[in-house]
């Protein structure tokens, strides 16, 4: 892999988190063992165009085990209510009226002691699930094993996150989902978007935009998709994106507004990611540090930076002219991606 | 999983703002009667409440609280259901395109049957419990639906769409059959047929027709009076035919 100066401390992390995804695989590998037999992802999709296959829904049917969120529910109400009949008794039985001015605090109280006690509750009761049966990625069938308890680890989380989420506060969502087991960093953006709890590992510094949604689970047709997305830091997704399961933005990627991602895709790092799918792809401007690696991008940069040194900033009656030689520039820039492209044909 | 983002912001009931302004009494009175008898059968039953031991009413408390929550739902909808009687019985609502003028009797008659359906639709888009749903809301509403899809955390306008068995609708998804576009009204009827799943983030126009088993892709949209083939899958915006099920090797999932 090249690595230029200056970006050191990127390649200790990335290996970093190689030795983490081995590790990962290792463990994947010997839990699939034990459990039942699942299509592979890369069989799975060699046959089928990946980029056409669609993103649906991590939503479930209402069943018998709905009724988790009436458990939770319950067991908040409880809680709430027998420290409430304390504060009472005091007041009435003991004459203490003064204490009726703490009323709209402990009235604020409440909401907060509701809230965290079901986000509590739900996270030992994931955590028991989790022992029995640890969720695994790859694609299943509908009728099998791991729907089944992906189904119960949905209504167990359902509750919480709609609690934490009609809360006005943007901090609350955050403290539930890492209590619910998801994987966030510091630092992090999440501007009234949607992100599946489970199977995901967020960097620091990550923004998610207006509207969002990060999908880890979709199920198409009678099949039932379960991989793991991974944020790294520095990168950001835009507003009414969607980012499809498996894909992994390496650190400073950035997917661009109302752009989706297709299964299992791989954003280059410091680059915008543009369409549906997202296929095309724009350096930032921003600075000429950044290291870009196919060879198309690598010509459009090495040829700005020659305008760079040969303008030295002219007037704006030569900036017209040098319009005309930049685009003779592009004219280049197509040529020389043709010659690529033979040369690749010739080597094949 | 929770409410979609875009029910927080703004509603997409349209209502014009000079109506909202003149019947905004008849809005405060519809809350007002809903609430109502909550309250009565919460004091006369709280009585015989307090005659139980602590333990029974602390174990019974978190029922009694849901079903006060659900006897306010039906009452808000019964009160709407006799509102917009009323008011179908002046104008019936019909498909069309109109002008975005309040001498127009359509587009009058629209914001004051949306204005009778803000206040149920709003306990709807903030409901965390998902049972009875389709029975109670989208059916009372008059969509015509099977009780074996899933559309939660979604978007539905309440008149005007049929759904076909087993639809699945994702989070965040939109489907209006009423849409205005600058001095504009179009209402046009929106058809989704069996087995239709329907992914992240789609909105889709009044007047499309999606035919079976067709799944439409997270994050697109469609055009208006946009037709869709059968056994396709549809992604991009506006939405276009990418492949057919057979080359993707989809089996549409069994109903039960």
């Amino acid at each position: 892999m090249e690595e230029k100066e200056g970006t050191k401390m990127g390649t200790d992390e990335k290996k970093r988190n190689r030795g983490e995804e081995l590790k990962r695989e290792q463990k994947r590998n010997s839990n699939s063992k034990k459990g039942e037999a699942k299509l592979s992802v890369d069989e799975f999709f060699k046959e089928i165009d990946i980029k056409k296959y669609p993103v649906t829904t991590s939503t479930v049917h209402t069943d018998v085990y709905s009724l988790i969120v009436l458990l939770e529910f319950s067991v908040g109400v409880w809680l709430l209510l027998l420290i409430n009949l304390w504060y009472i008794d005091v007041i009435f039985k003991e004459h203490f009226y003064w204490l009726l001015l703490l009323f709209p605090l402990s009235l604020y109280g409440d909401i907060w002691f509701f809230v965290f006690s079901i986000a509590v509750f739900a996270m030992v009761l994931r955590q028991i699930l989790v022992i029995f049966h640890k969720p695994k990625e790859g694609i299943f069938p509908i009728n099998g094993k791991e729907f089944k308890w992906y189904k119960l680890r949905y209504w167990t989380i359902y509750f919480p996150i709609w609690l934490g989420r009609a809360l006005p506060l943007p901090w609350v969502d955050f403290i539930i989902a890492k209590l619910l087991g998801s994987k966030i960093g510091r630092n992090v953006c999440l501007y009234d978007s949607w992100m599946d709890v489970e199977l995901i590992d967020v960097g620091h510094h990550v923004m998610t935009s207006l509207n969002t949604s990060i999908l880890s689970h979709s199920i198409v047709g009678d099949k039932f998709i379960q991989l793991r997305v991974v944020l790294e830091r520095d990168s950001i997704t835009g507003a009414q994106s969607v980012v499809a399961p498996g894909t992994h933005l390496e650190p400073g990627a950035i997917l661009g507004a109302n752009c989706t991602t297709y299964y299992t895709q791989r954003l280059k790092r410091d680059l915008i990611h543009v369409g549906t799918p997202a296929s095309m792809t724009f350096p930032i401007k921003a600075s000429p540090t950044y290291v870009i690696k196919s060879k198309e991008d690598d010509i459009l940069l090495k040829q700005k930076l020659k305008r760079a040194r040969e303008n030295k900033r002219p007037n704006n009656k030569e900036n017209k002219e040098d319009n005309k030689e930049n685009k003779e520039d592009n004219k280049e820039i197509k040529e020389d991606k043709e010659n690529n492209s033979k040369d690749k044909e010739e080597e094949s | 999983m929770s409410s979609p983002t875009s029910l927080k912001m703004s509603h997409p009931l349209f209502i014009d703002p000079t109506i909202r302004r003149r019947h905004l009494i008849t809005y405060i009175f519809h809350i007002w009667l809903s609430v109502l008898p909550v309250i009565l059968i919460a004091i006369i039953t709280f009585k015989h409440l307090l005659v139980l031991p602590l333990w029974l009413i602390i174990l019974v408390s978190p029922l009694y609280i849901l079903g006060l929550y659900y006897i306010l739902i039906i009452c808000s909808i019964i009160i709407m259901k006799i509102g917009i009687m009323f008011l179908n019985l002046r104008h019936k609502p019909r498909e069309g395109i109109f002008a975005r003028d309040i001498k127009n009797k359509d587009y009058k008659y629209l914001s004051l049957r949306n204005y009778a359906r803000l206040f149920p639709s709003y306990l709807i888009a903030s409901t965390p419990f998902p049972w009875f749903r389709t029975y109670l809301f989208y059916r009372a509403f008059g969509i015509k639906m099977d009780n074996k899809g899933i559309h939660w955390d979604c978007w539905i306008t309440p008149e005007m769409v049929t759904l076909g068995k087993n639809v699945i609708i994702g989070h965040n998804s939109l489907i209006l059959s009423h849409i205005i576009e600058n001095d504009k009204l179009i209402i046009k009827r929106v058809i989704l047929e069996d087995n239709v799943t329907i992914g992240t983030k789609v909105e889709i126009m009044p007047g499309t027709i999606i035919g079976k088993n067709t799944i439409v892709n997270g994050g697109s949209y469609t055009l208006p009076l946009q037709k869709l083939e059968a056994n396709a899958v549809y992604s991009g915006g506006p939405a276009r035919k990418v492949a057919t099920l057979d080359e993707l090797k989809i089996k549409i999932r069994e109903e039960k």
